[in-house]
């Protein structure tokens, strides 16, 4: 019989009450079926917008984030780090200190997620080894330079002027060997400043100059840029 | 040349609201009657009749033009009547003579019944739901063998046999007279 009709079956059932549905039923449908036109279709449609409207948002924030992290993390971690044990200034005050101590932790958190190469890891090394000390550092430091204030006050108040302009004071070579102090100060802050030649350069006319002068472990790793070695 | 109804609701489900409106005009009547020959009452059918259409409304971001758009559409009917059944507590999964009845008309009627057309009409009433809903699949839709069989979630060879079992009692309606 497959889909074989009989004919006098189906005219039988043609014959039947004409049924319509009625026009209110017609309206209904039709104003659903236009309303729902201008929407778009179905749920899945919507879901995917919102889907990716929201990883394009994820995707914008983290961009953000990482373009405002990176410049911590690609100033020289070493510029970061050394700046916690740039010698301070009298008028540094401990507020100052503290914020910047902070923004080395930060750094040496931030440094292995957002520059994980080797360079970035071993100044990340040399800035934990460094902060380690850094408060014995800094006591030696203000001691010092309490004790130069004191014995040179003119001497501070140059010093002061030098790390106001850094890079005229750091880049201009001495004429004549001057206060072995002060120029430890000023190969430490090279240093600190990531202008390694340079340190380099006037660490070796330091020491044609003055070949036998005693650096204290601290000292060494401030002008040399390495860790201290073992306390002796 | 008309288009098909699958290229309506391709359209439809593009944003084109008129296709809807061609593919209502051309289906409403059948499928009304469809609905409205399956169950008692006339308001119940009504509210089957508009539940299927905003199902095709809601679904047509779903809908591929696998198959013939009346399949579907009876598919999509065939799945609301049932559960109109189930929830009156009708029993679906017999098959042929061993089928749950359906609305058995008044004897009495059946009997001062004149007219053959009426006499057809009561045995239609008087089939188990599921060879109603193959004859008029078959009648309405005019869905073949394998469609009533796709849209009912069956096989081939139930369908065909409810919708044998089902034109052989309308003919013995017919042929009491």
């Amino acid at each position: 019989m497959d889909d074989e009709r009989d004919p006098r079956l189906t005219k039988h059932y043609r014959e039947l009450e004409p049924l319509e549905p009625p026009r209110e039923l017609d309206r209904k449908i039709l104003a659903a079926a236009r309303e729902a036109a201008v929407r778009p279709a179905g749920r899945h449609r919507w879901y995917y917008s919102l889907a990716a409207a929201a990883t394009l948002v994820f995707a914008v924030a983290l961009t953000l984030h990482v373009e405002r992290e990176r410049p911590d993390a690609e100033m020289s971690p070493t510029a970061s780090v050394r700046g916690e044990i740039k010698p301070a200034t009298p008028a540094e005050s401990k507020p100052a200190a503290t914020a910047q101590a902070k923004s080395a932790d930060s750094a040496r958190e931030e440094i292995p997620r957002f520059a994980p190469d080797p360079q970035a890891a071993a100044a990340a090394s040399r800035t934990e080894a460094l902060r380690s000390e850094a408060p014995q550092m800094r006591a030696e430091q203000a001691e010092r330079r309490a004790e130069r204030a004191a014995a040179e006050p003119r001497a501070a108040a140059d010093q002061a002027k030098a790390m106001a302009m850094p890079s005229r004071a750091a880049g201009a070579p001495p004429a004549a060997p001057e206060n072995p102090a002060r120029w430890l100060e000023r190969i430490a802050e090279l240093r600190s400043r990531g202008r390694h030649a340079e340190a380099d350069r006037e660490l070796a006319a330091f020491r044609k100059a003055y070949p036998d002068y005693p650096l204290s472990n601290v000292m060494r790793e401030r002008v040399e840029g390495t860790p201290a070695p073992a306390a002796q | 040349m008309e288009a098909p109804d699958e290229e309506l609701m391709r359209a439809y489900r593009n944003g084109d609201a008129a296709a809807f409106e061609t593919l209502y005009a051309r289906h409403r009547a059948r499928l009304y009657r469809f609905v409205l020959r399956s169950v008692k009452s006339r308001a119940v059918g009504e509210e089957l009749f508009q539940e299927i259409w905003l199902r095709v409304i809601e679904s047509r971001a779903r809908y591929t033009a696998q198959a013939r758009f009346t399949t579907w559409l009876y598919t999509i009917a065939h799945n609301l009547l049932v559960d109109h059944w189930r929830k009156r507590g009708l029993t679906l999964v017999a098959l042929e003579g061993d089928e749950a009845p359906g609305s058995s008309p008044d004897p009495a009627d059946q009997t001062q019944a004149r007219e053959s057309l009426e006499r057809f009409a009561a045995a239609l009433q008087a089939l188990p739901p599921l060879q109603r809903e193959a004859f008029l699949l078959h009648e309405e839709g005019e869905l073949s063998v394998a469609e009533i069989a796709a849209a009912t979630g069956s096989n081939e060879g139930a369908a065909k046999s409810r919708l044998r079992y089902a034109m052989a009692k309308l003919k013995a309606a017919m042929s009491d007279g």
